[in-house]
């Protein structure tokens, strides 16, 4: 019995995928006394797929691609049941949030990529801002180590971790008429977001900085290097692959703070979006700047993922 | 019983390292407590002692790696605890080999030796290559030039270690139980490299317990124990004729 349960039957699941899926599409919801009848149907249409879906994902020798089709055809059945069973408008959602017609009117696509445009850019100007920050605080506090200057590092990491970067935006932005410092709102954001991302990769270089053995330095000073040069050439090349996994986590992190960024007014996707939403009374552009979020993000994820995988051992 | 230092055949000239009173604090421990050496030109001095007594924090004093809480080292007679000298071109000159040999890991054996020659001797990059590579060869590694320290022994990383301080040409080189962390089989070929080193001159302190090997290099022993130099004198004479009797238990138990 559970030997014949345990096997994977890949043609009797397509089978059992396109009846449930016709069932779900095909009668419409029962009410009244029937609809027990009804929902013990729909039920049983994920049992049976499911004492045939379960084997076939643990099984071993069955290939990936199998696995993925099964997986986006249980994604399949649940959209139909929610589609069939959700007492929801459909007509007027698809208007508000997928209307290709509010999408394809002239210049909106263009202003929703320039919003990717600067998203991109904020995303860069502060990365790298960020990580010369991070690099220069974790060194110096790793070669100076005075304990003044470590209190005044310690307390910038503190601070800046310990204050939403939204608030931190907007305290900022709105100080900073009064201050007699001119900056744009592009500018601003970018420092803004910088000093936060430095703050957490001072943390993530520090601990790469001392996961390296101090016998590492002895041995280099040993020959004649002076301390600078022991960290340059000796600590920080080791350090970056301990440190990747992290660094490389830390980018999606900074990228989705970019939306942040439009309380300030930079005209990023989230501000775009938000924008044209107001103006056509339309959610369309929302759902298109999130589809644009995830264009720059899933490769990302999938490069950080794959780095985190070479993370190395010890 | 721990006479003056021995009057070795260069007595009259300059030593190569003189420690003058060296003390050490970590905190309120004292684990240096007044330590005098001398080492001539060309000479091999052995230290032992058991674990804990100093030796490597002795060791590091000489070149500064451990800065003496007092007392002075020279190297060739200028003092170089002295808060002018720079240390860095003290330690160019004094060469460091460490019991877990310390190599750069992200470097090949060749990178490894040249890379004081680059960016401490300021020498061109492929004149750097070329002395690192004979470095290496003069310690029979001719085959690993290109390999990393992973890929060598233990034995073999050890001798890209002294290939590394031997690149520098030092004036002395420092061994801290340079065969400690081998495995027996590859005891000897380390030792062998240090013998031929010690043969042609180079002037040489080693923290070791291997007697054989001491025996027939070392010119002086010098026995610690609780941050003191209990006893010291000709290797030979202290090791057949131990005056002390913590040296006696100490070489008892070695063997
Ligand atoms: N960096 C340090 N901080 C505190 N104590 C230390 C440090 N290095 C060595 N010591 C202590 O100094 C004493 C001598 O150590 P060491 O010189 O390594 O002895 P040996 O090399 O003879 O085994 C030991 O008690 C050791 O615990
Ligand atoms: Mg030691």
């Amino acid at each position: 019995m559970t030997g014949t349960l345990s096997q994977p039957r890949p043609m009797l699941l397509a089978l059992m995928f396109f009846a449930g899926l016709g069932y779900l599409l095909a009668t419409p919801v029962t009410t009244g006394a029937a609809i027990w009848m009804d929902v013990a149907a729909t039920v049983g249409v994920f049992i049976l797929f499911l004492l045939l879906f379960v084997p076939l994902q643990i099984d071993r020798r069955a290939p990936d691609w199998l696995k993925n089709l099964s997986a986006f055809a249980l994604f399949v059945l649940l959209a139909a049941a929610f589609f069939r069973w959700a007492d929801a408008d459909w007509g007027r959602l698809g208007h508000l949030f997928f209307n290709f017609e509010v999408m394809s009117r002239p210049g909106v696509m263009l202003r929703m990529l320039s919003g990717l445009w600067i998203a991109v850019q904020v995303f860069l100007f502060s990365l790298v801002l960020a990580t010369l920050l991070g690099i220069f605080m974790a060194v110096v506090r790793s070669i100076v180590n005075d304990a003044l200057l470590n209190f005044f590092i310690d307390a910038y990491v503190d601070v800046f971790r310990a204050v939403p970067p939204i608030v931190l935006l907007l305290v900022t932005y709105s100080a900073l008429p009064y201050s007699g410092i001119v900056l744009s709102p592009f500018a601003t954001g970018v420092v803004v977001l910088a000093l936060v991302e430095g703050a957490y990769l001072t943390e993530v270089f520090r601990a790469g900085i001392e996961a390296i053995n101090r016998n590492q330095v002895l041995s280099a000073r040993s020959i004649g290097l002076s301390a600078w040069q022991a960290m340059r050439l000796v600590v920080l090349p080791q350090s970056v692959r301990i440190v990747l996994p992290d660094y490389s986590n830390r980018l999606i992190g900074l990228m989705k703070r970019t939306a942040e960024c439009s309380v300030i007014a930079i005209a990023e996707i989230l501000k775009v979006a938000q924008d044209l939403q107001s103006q056509f009374v339309n959610a369309t552009p929302l759902i298109v700047g999130a589809l644009l979020y995830m264009a720059v993000l899933f490769p990302m994820t999938r490069i950080v993922s794959r780095i985190e995988r070479s993370r190395p051992r010890n | 019983m721990s006479a003056a230092p021995e009057a070795t055949p260069d007595a009259a000239q300059v030593p190569m390292i003189e420690a003058r009173g060296i003390h050490k604090y970590f905190g309120g421990t004292h684990v240096l407590r007044g330590i005098d050496a001398r080492v001539a030109h060309g000479e091999v001095v052995a230290l032992m002692g058991r674990s804990g007594s100093g030796k490597s924090t002795f060791l590091r004093c000489l070149n500064r790696i451990e800065e003496p809480s007092e007392g002075d080292v020279l190297i060739d007679g200028t003092i170089i605890t002295d808060l002018r000298t720079n240390v860095n071109s003290v330690r160019a000159d004094i060469g460091m080999v460490f019991q877990d040999y310390n190599l750069f890991p992200h470097m090949t054996a060749l990178e490894n030796v040249a890379l004081g020659l680059i960016h401490v001797r300021k020498r061109p990059r492929n004149e750097a290559q070329d002395l690192a590579a004979s470095a290496l060869i003069q310690v029979g590694l001719a085959d690993h030039l290109a390999k990393h320290p992973n890929q060598l022994s233990g034995g073999q990383q050890q001798r890209v270690a002294i290939a590394r301080s031997l690149a520098m040409r030092p004036k002395a080189i420092l061994f801290d139980e340079p065969t400690s962390a081998l495995d027996p089989e590859m005891v000897h070929e380390v030792l062998d490299v240090m013998r031929a080193l010690a043969s042609e001159g180079m002037t040489m302190v080693v923290v070791s317990h291997e007697i054989g090997f001491l025996r027939k290099v070392a010119d002086q022993l010098i026995m610690f124990d609780a941050g003191k130099v209990i006893e010291r004198g000709p290797t030979a004479r202290v090791l057949d004729a131990p005056e002390h009797p913590r040296t006696r238990e100490f070489l008892g138990a070695l063997k």
